[in-house]
């Protein structure tokens, strides 16, 4: 039997290793990994942060020569010579120059400080790095370029752990959208050819800083944060390609946002702006398609499409259709009329429309488009509780999520459209 | 019989007065300044604006203006008396000049400071409406205002002016792409009453 003194100095001793313990687990536990490049070694801590191994944004940057920039919104931008990734908070996916990828958790932001997974190094970095880059996690390194390390051992398989409820892992990783909607989520389906790139235009831009809002949001900042959102949504569950006419401060021409959707063959392009009225308390969104006046449709009708046959490189021609640029939307006038009725049915009940809702006008973006193409008003930011309203995740995720629904059902539209045109010709 | 040719004397003399004041003044006046004297569907000329306005003093017309609707997504008809122009784009003029002169209580749709620099109009019944910079600087922006301001010129003679069928706005005498990025003015926009609200016109 121990003494009364050295019984209490064990109590003492046991319970400052306990305190040490708890500290360490909730605070995070700092572990090192080291950079093996042909330059050299250098070092890289990383910390523990609810439990996931995880780079503070600014080390991770700092190692790697990245340029990070965090618009006014939310979203993080990381590029790298030209290339980037692109990280929404608290969303576990992340678009690398131009593809999603999932992550194994969501960046998410402590002490003023973004963290992200250290699998983010394999998973989006080295994607875009230009030079080997690879993350051994079980051995805390990270290899740059053209260098050579022996694999750690495979660790034993550790013992069965003691039985816990287990909860079954989502089969796949969505991005955090707002409350289910009223209506049934659209039937996702396999991914139909009829739609296989859109585009989206993120309004204004660089210089342009479009509407400014009475406390002082700015319209480019919003069309970028939801053209972003949408462009997750729509890669991540439809596996459409979805290409942002900008993707960063760049100021842009009308006809260069259509020409990316022409060049690139587009199937869908979609402008998002967000308004302002000489009224202060007009609020809600709008959805634009062309509208041709009569000497428009007249024009357009007398320089109608006309095919040539042009010669193409080894020999040869082929028939190419050549459409005047200025009259390449007016193909598309029904259709695009056809998708902003579904838009604007889709926001109905979740994103409040203003008194028109659809008007069809000469609107300069959308001429040259070849392919059915809408612009979205999203809401007024001259009035101030909508300039509010815009800037938060959850109405711009209502937003995302009802243009995502209305994408689905004109694709089922086209769709429809194209198998009965094929029976129709398969009768004859 | 004297008393006959006394009459028909004096008749001869009161025609011949009235032909040569018919020739004097009212086809003089015609055939000066080309700006105001064209008849308006042959008329190509500028009219400068200035205080020189070809119009006819103490005349006036009763013509509708635009100004914002208080749902801000459409233009209310408001009526206004301008002095007479004996030529369309004098009159053209004048109802612009009065579209841009609209004050409070009422809400424009013409960004403050906007100023009519010259006014044309082409046979085929075109008219060029060169407006100053701060159309386009002074704009808050975004779509629905856009399509105000730019409707607000183009239904103000539209609807006034028959003979005006077509509007194209330039500014500081240049085409434009756009006021403020979004509506289409690289030709002549035509009447759309669409954006005019007929019921709950006002008069202030």
């Amino acid at each position: 039997m121990l003494p009364v003194t050295s019984r209490r100095r064990g109590v003492l001793a046991l319970t400052v290793v306990l305190l040490l313990l708890t500290w360490r687990s909730v605070a995070g536990q700092g572990t090192i990994f080291t950079i093996i490049s042909p330059a050299g070694r250098r070092s890289l801590a990383a910390t523990a942060v609810h439990g996931h191994e995880m780079f503070a944004l600014n080390d991770l940057a700092a190692a790697f020569q990245l340029n990070v920039q965090a618009d006014t919104l939310g979203a993080i931008t990381i590029s790298y010579k030209g290339k980037t990734i692109i990280l929404t908070p608290d969303q576990n996916l992340a678009s690398v120059n131009g593809r999603i990828v999932s992550l194994a958790t969501a960046p998410t932001r402590s002490n003023q400080q973004w963290f992200v997974p250290v699998e983010l190094v394999n998973q989006a970095l080295a994607p875009i790095y230009g030079e080997r880059l690879e993350l051994r996690a079980d051995s805390h390194l990270i290899l740059e370029g053209n260098v050579t390390a022996p694999r750690a051992p495979e660790p034993a398989p550790t013992p069965a752990a003691p039985a816990a409820p287990v909860q079954p892992a989502p089969a796949r990783p969505a991005p955090s959208q707002p409350a289910a909607p009223a209506t049934p989520p659209p039937s996702l389906g396999t991914p139909q050819p009829t739609i296989s790139t859109i585009v989206i235009d993120p309004g204004h831009g660089g210089s342009d800083k479009g509407v400014q809002g009475p406390h002082g949001t700015l319209e480019k900042d919003i069309t970028m944060a939801v053209a972003r959102r949408l462009k997750c949504a729509i890669e991540g569950r439809l596996g459409i390609r979805v290409l942002l006419s900008r993707d960063g401060a760049e100021t842009l021409s009308a006809d260069a946002r259509a020409a990316l959707a022409n060049n690139t063959k587009a199937d869908l392009f979609i402008s998002l702006h967000a308004t302002a009225s000489f009224r202060t308390d007009t609020s809600g969104a709008e959805i634009f398609s062309l509208g041709l006046d009569r000497d428009a449709a007249q024009a357009s009708a007398t320089a109608s499409s006309s095919a040539q046959q042009l010669p193409v490189t080894g020999g040869g021609s082929r028939q190419v259709e050549i459409v005047p640029w200025q009259f390449a939307q007016t193909r598309f006038v029904d259709q695009s009329k056809t998708l902003a009725d579904l838009i604007e049915q889709q926001f109905k009940g979740h994103v409040p429309l203003d008194g028109r809702a659809i008007t069809q006008a000469p609107l300069r973006v959308l001429v040259g488009a070849n392919m059915p193409a809408v612009l979205v008003e999203m809401g007024y930011l001259s009035n101030a509780d909508q300039e509010n309203e815009l800037g938060t995740g959850n109405f711009q995720n209502a937003i995302v999520q009802a243009l995502y629904g209305a994408i689905v059902q004109f694709r089922d539209t086209l769709n429809t459209r194209a198998k009965a045109t094929a029976q129709g010709g398969g009768a004859r | 019989m004297k008393r006959n040719s006394l009459f028909a004397t004096v008749a001869v003399i009161i025609a011949a007065l009235a032909l040569a004041w018919f020739l004097f003044v009212v086809l003089l006046r015609q055939s000066t300044p080309a700006t105001r004297g064209a008849s308006p569907a042959s008329s190509e000329s500028p009219a400068a604006a200035s205080d020189d306005t070809g119009t006819t003093p103490g005349r006036t017309i009763k013509i509708h203006l635009l100004s914002v609707a208080a749902d801000g997504l459409h233009l209310d008809s408001v009526e206004r008396d301008v002095p007479y122009a004996g030529n369309t784009v004098d009159q053209a003029t004048a109802i612009i000049k009065a579209e841009l002169a609209l004050q409070a209580p009422l809400v424009t749709a013409i960004p403050k400071g906007t100023q009519l620099k010259a006014l044309y109009v082409t046979d085929k019944g075109d008219a060029y409406v060169d407006l100053s910079p701060e159309v386009s600087q002074n704009h808050p922006g975004g779509t629905t205002a856009e399509l105000l301001t730019v409707y607000s010129i183009v239904d103000a003679l539209t609807m006034n002016l028959p003979a005006i069928t077509g509007v194209q706005i330039l500014v500081d005498g240049q085409e434009v792409d756009t006021l403020a990025g979004h509506v289409d003015l690289r030709r002549p926009l035509q009447k759309d009453v669409d954006y005019v609200r007929t019921a709950g016109a006002s008069k202030p």
